[in-house]
């Protein structure tokens, strides 16, 4: 194809409701992603509110404990399943094939297939709250017993659960083999920017850690039904065997969550402090390294189920080195900012709060790997403060971030830089007062996932309390903010920010519907 | 300009040949580990 039909057909494509239900355009399906990732995203968000309403004061006033645990348990499985993974699949796919010179992903049609198994999914998910028994109440791990035991909602949960699992795997395939083949000629694997290396690596941990959660839930599902012992001590299986399956699963999906983020940062830092990022090779190995260590510390999860100690030891020590990687990442972020010309724009303040909060998450981290103190930690509100600090502070932030830096580039307009500022303040804020003093609730011995506690855990409560709320409804101005900024706004220039470095900068914002039709050459 | 066509639908091929490779490998891979996680169990 000559340039000049190229051109021609850059902005053809179909209208109406048909674009999207049958789009195979990378930028489609990309918006569809992030759409209904933030869709799921205040879905969860609204269950973490009756949570915290809940628990804004000791006693029973707002929902029935079995409810209770209903929501804690479907609001992590939306966050995770249909918030945090989806939104970094809508920015690969909005910005892999741009960031590489190709023009579109490697598997358009199950690109589509990915996607248009999501929301059916969801839906599966959330009626399972309407099912006689209610939705899955055994929390997010899903462990047997409980679940062996529960309603026909864990069915809808577990199907749910496949669905998602089957939109993910296809997606990180599509994902792995866009990057290994479409490259643009002269992008040599340690030319590709630092958020392609990142969802490569996320693309190999997905499909490794995916399927065997499908194995879990698949022999959960036959113990339901159909008469198998997986997890029955009384058939011969092993409940804990169900644990170490699952955490072999959870622990890499920790940092499938994360990774995509790293990467965002990785963009953000170098364009806002106008410098090359520090240590380009080194952030690549730190993260395959993160990786392959994500798979030999699982049962640090599950340290007060019992193990040999030895064990104990092992795993302690193996989860101590995951700071050794993820330091040099937070050493070369820093290296970066140093002498910088810095700017502090929105997306920046989202990179530089991630780096921070990220921080303080991977230093509880830490203290839940020691042996000892897991033994008081496990399963209190710490464990809740850290993982919200890794999942919120890191995985959110790192979105949030990535969309108002690239929205400019999606939409052809600047957003409004105050209310974007507004709201990175406002969310960092109510983060910080909703998860903060739940550490210090843990250290004081209140368990999770229970919906009345001592009277000595009341003010911290509410400080949570209030903080969510705040968290949560500052959100508006994200949403207000975005649909302004595609209604219309002052033109975003090609390069939109002065630092930008890459391809997807030389194109038009925003880009034409096809896009690199002709690889670009880079030196 | 022909020479140039024939070399982008060098670089299309090879392009499709590679991801027809990555998909096999991979999808023998990720139904290698599932069937192992079941399976796995099943013998122990």
């Amino acid at each position: 194809m000559t340039a000049t039909t190229a051109d021609h057909h850059d902005d053809h494509h179909p209208t109406g409701i048909k674009r999207w239900l049958f789009s195979t355009n990378h930028k489609d399906i990309g918006t569809l992603y992030l759409w209904f990732s933030f869709v799921m995203f205040i879905v969860g968000g609204l269950m973490a509110l009756v949570i915290r309403s809940e628990l804004f004061m000791p006693g029973l006033q707002v929902v029935d404990p079995h409810f209770f645990n209903q929501m804690t348990t479907v609001h992590a499985l939306v966050m995770l399943f249909g918030a945090a993974m989806p939104v970094f699949v809508g920015l690969a796919n909005w910005q892999l094939p741009l960031m590489i010179g190709a023009p579109d992903m490697a598997l358009p049609r199950l690109n589509n297939w990915s996607f248009w198994l999501l929301p059916p999914a969801a839906t599966l998910l959330l009626i399972s709250l309407f099912m006689p028994g209610g939705a899955p109440a055994a929390g997010w791990t899903i462990y047997p017993p409980l679940s062996v035991q529960g309603g026909m909602g864990v069915d809808f949960g577990i199907l749910a659960l496949h669905m998602m699992g089957i939109s993910s795997i296809m997606g990180s395939i599509n994902i792995i083999a866009t990057v290994m083949n479409m490259r643009a000629p002269g992008m040599t694997l340690l030319k590709m920017p630092m958020f392609v290396w990142t969802w490569l690596i996320t693309g190999f941990l997905l499909v490794t850690a995916i399927p065997v959660l499908a194995g879990a839930i698949t022999m959960l599902l036959t113990d339901r039904h159909f008469g198998t012992h997986f997890f029955d001590p009384a058939g011969g299986g092993d409940p804990v065997m169900f644990q170490h399956i699952f955490w072999f699963f959870g622990h890499p999906e920790v940092y499938i969550l994360i990774l995509p983020a790293f990467g965002v940062v990785s963009q953000i830092i170098p364009t806002f402090a106008r410098k090359p990022l520090f240590g380009y090779t080194s952030m690549v190995f730190a993260t395959a390294t993160i990786a392959f260590l994500s798979y030999i510390v699982w049962a640090h999860h599950m340290f007060t189920v019992g193990m040999p100690l030895t064990g104990e030891l092992y795993f302690m020590y193996a989860t101590m080195l995951i700071a050794i990687p993820t330091g040099v990442k937070i050493f070369n972020w820093v290296a970066t900012m140093w002498r910088g010309s810095m700017t502090y724009e929105t997306p920046m303040l989202y990179a530089i709060g991630m780096v921070f909060l990220f921080t303080i998450g991977g230093f509880s981290g830490l203290m839940l790997a020691v042996v000892p103190a897991d033994f008081q930690y496990h399963d209190t509100y710490f464990v809740v403060a850290h993982f919200h600090y890794v999942i919120f502070g890191g995985t959110i932030l790192g979105a949030l971030g990535a969309v108002y830096f690239w929205l400019p580039k999606w939409t052809g307009h600047m957003y409004n830089e105050t209310l974007g500022k507004w709201h990175f303040w406002l969310t960092v804020i109510g983060m910080n007062l909703t998860f903060f003093p739940q550490h210090f609730l843990g250290l004081a011995g209140m368990p999770r996932r229970i919906p009345d506690y001592a009277l000595q855990f009341t003010e911290f409560n509410m400080m949570s309390t209030v903080g969510a709320f705040l968290l949560g409804f500052s959100q508006i101005l994200f949403l207000t903010n975005v649909l302004r900024t595609i209604k219309g706004g002052e033109k975003a220039s090609d390069r939109v920010w002065e630092g930008s470095e890459g391809l997807e900068w030389t194109l038009p914002s925003p880009p034409p519907y096809h896009t690199f039709v002709t690889p670009p050459q880079v030196k | 300009m022909q020479q140039d066509r024939a070399n982008d639908d060098d670089v299309t091929d090879a392009r499709r040949s590679g991801v027809r490779k990555t998909v096999l490998v991979l999808v023998v891979f990720v139904v290698a580990v599932f069937a192992w996680t079941i399976f796995g169990r099943l013998i122990r």
